[in-house]
């Protein structure tokens, strides 16, 4: 990573307008704030999670970092350039996948959309054949390159559409939901290419997901957004202690016994020989806990849970709606 | 350095052709539906002469012009048509276009959003379509009565074809646009493109007098077909033309497709600043 900036909003806006029926012809307009000033600055060689619910604003940002809609207010700048008016010279750059949305030709095999848009992007021939190399080796593309796009698996498919966003050497990626839909084994061949893309290739990636383990394994930033503004933005370990979630210490007793009374704990289940003891703030010692609980019964097996990350945001969410 | 020789060796016209080629082999993916939908598409287009025909059975003349006189002017419209078809016909999907995202991912590419629309998803039954039109215009041309020889008339059939493809085309880019405003709009847009496809396929004298206005001085669809073949059958204009107006078709095109494209980029600018 360098300290040179690549991504810049500043105060950025976008208001879209709808209609919404009141009676049969009766339209009453309404604005509503996609993106309500948004600051973010993304350094290249960066990997940033951009996390958010569901009409938080994520895609909209993506959108105005790509030039296909322009802000209402604030700016925004990818290397310096307006997005808007610089378009063209900005799509030879970067690379885009919509998890949702493939980009490929669907009844043509795999190996024609990478021809295609090698035209598209106009890749000299040279470049072209060495990328083809390593994403084919990478993706392990192999045996699915003669496929018509039609007939390849959702994972399949994902790694086509990755490779296809590849393959004119973008200095910057912006991914929105990558790994949505994969089976296991999928999504981490998905994260194993990722992160060597941004460590071995220096690529900067924008990566927006409701994946929590992509962000886990991947970014170890974390902006998230809600209702068009930034709720939190820093490492992954600053968002759990923002959001007040703390780790838990699970004990199994060597037989069935009334919740143990340990100080700095809350007791938030009993299961038979299983007690979860959930900390009441990160300041207190898992391993004064553990000591505490073997001094009070007998303690046959410890485990200490990290909190789950997905109730970490919520709880960033609820906060950023407060 | 190298980027602008690659540039020029990968020109526009070139990826044009490439995605094209494309949609031609996704075409022959499916090879019997594909001549299935050509033949069917040559038959019900044809429905359309059939009604000039059904036309003239009631009466001998349509506003003093004869039946061949009405097919010849039915073979150019619709040649002309269904050429403008298979050229930009992709532009109906484009309210489709905008609710599924489909046009953002054109946008995320380092080209012009028109060009790509035009070389995806190419109806190449669309063919049917223009041997139809290409039938009807050889009735018309061996049975009405053409005054030059043969060359002029073959000079002439050529730049009214020219000048009808660029005048549909320019409605149709024009009409499609109402879609960055209102996505659900394409019958509003059908209402000009294949409303002028069956207005120019008849007499202009057929229709009232502000109609008349509009076909020529507004949304210029006299000049794709009517005065091509009052030039073809070397009749004067009932309605006061120079016969020169019988060349105009290409000029006026031109003309038109420059405003069509001024609406097509305004249209553009106002869906990318307010979305959809």
């Amino acid at each position: 990573m360098s300290d040179e900036v690549l991504i810049e909003l500043a105060g950025a806006e976008k208001v879209f307008s709808q209609r919404i029926r009141r009676g049969r012809l009766r339209r009453q307009r309404r604005d509503v704030r996609a993106v309500d000033g948004i600051d973010l600055t993304v350094r290249r060689g960066e990997m940033v999670g951009y996390l958010g619910p569901n009409g938080a604003g994520k895609s909209t940002t993506v959108k105005m970092l790509t030039g296909i809609l322009v802000p209402s207010g604030g700016t925004v700048r990818v290397d310096g350039l307006d997005p808007n008016r610089h378009r063209i010279e900005l799509a030879r750059r970067v690379g885009v996948v919509f998890g949702q949305r493939s980009q490929l030709w669907p009844d043509l095999p795999l190996v024609d959309s990478f021809e295609l848009l090698r035209h598209i992007y106009a890749v000299p021939a040279a470049d072209y054949r060495a990328r083809r190399a390593e994403l084919d080796e990478l993706l392990d593309l192999g045996d699915i390159l003669a496929t018509p796009v039609r007939q390849l698996s959702l994972g399949q498919r994902m790694r086509g559409d990755l490779a296809a966003a590849l393959l004119h050497g973008p200095e910057l990626v912006y991914l929105d939901e990558p790994t949505i839909g994969l089976d296991v084994v999928a999504k981490d061949r998905v994260r194993r290419f990722l992160a060597h893309l941004n460590a071995e290739r220096g690529v900067t990636v924008l990566l927006t997901t409701h994946d929590l383990v992509d962000v886990e394994r991947l970014c170890r930033r974390v902006v998230v957004i809600d209702h068009g503004r930034v709720v939190h933005d820093g490492d992954l370990a600053a968002l759990v202690r923002a959001s007040g979630a703390t780790r838990t210490v699970v004990v199994t007793l060597a037989e069935p016994g009334p919740p143990l009374d340990v100080p700095g704990v809350v007791v938030a289940e009993v299961d038979g020989v299983r007690q979860r003891l959930r900390l009441t703030s990160e300041d207190v010692s898992a391993s004064a806990v553990v000591a505490a609980a073997m001094a009070r019964a007998e303690v046959v097996d410890i485990a200490v849970e990290e909190p789950a990350i997905d109730e970490v945001v919520a709880a960033v969410y609820q906060r950023g709606l407060a | 350095m190298a980027e602008a020789t690659a540039d020029r060796r990968l020109g526009p016209g070139r990826v044009y052709a490439r995605l094209v080629g494309a949609e031609v082999r996704s075409a022959m993916e499916y090879p019997a539906s594909f001549a299935l939908g050509v033949v069917s598409s040559l038959l019900l287009t044809g429905l359309s002469l059939v009604g000039v025909a059904a036309v003239f059975t009631n009466v001998d003349e349509l506003s003093g012009w004869t039946a061949e006189e009405v097919v010849l002017l039915y073979g150019l419209a619709s040649t002309g048509f269904y050429l403008t078809d298979l050229l930009v016909g992709q532009l109906d999907e484009l309210g489709l276009m905008i609710r599924t995202g489909t046009l953002d991912v054109l946008l995320l590419r380092p080209r012009r959003v028109l060009p790509q629309i035009l070389a995806g998803d190419v109806d190449l039954r669309s063919l049917g379509k223009v041997a139809q039109g290409l039938v009807a215009l050889a009735i018309g041309l061996s049975l009405a009565d053409l005054a030059p020889s043969p060359a002029a008339v073959a000079l002439r059939v050529l730049v009214a074809l020219v000048g009808a493809t660029a005048i549909y085309a320019a409605v149709w880019i024009a009409s499609i646009s109402i879609c960055f405003w209102l996505v659900d709009s394409r019958e509003v847009s059908a209402a000009f493109t294949y409303g002028g496809r069956d207005m120019s396929s008849y007499p202009l004298g057929i229709y009232g007098q502000a109609l008349r206005e509009v076909a020529r001085f507004v949304i210029p669809l006299a000049f794709a077909a009517y005065y091509p073949t009052l030039g073809l059958v070397g009749r004067a204009d009932p309605l006061g033309g120079s016969p020169a107006l019988a060349w105009a078709g290409p000029l006026v095109g031109a003309v038109a497709l420059a405003v069509a494209l001024a609406v097509w980029r305004t249209g553009l600018r106002a869906y990318r600043s307010t979305g959809a």
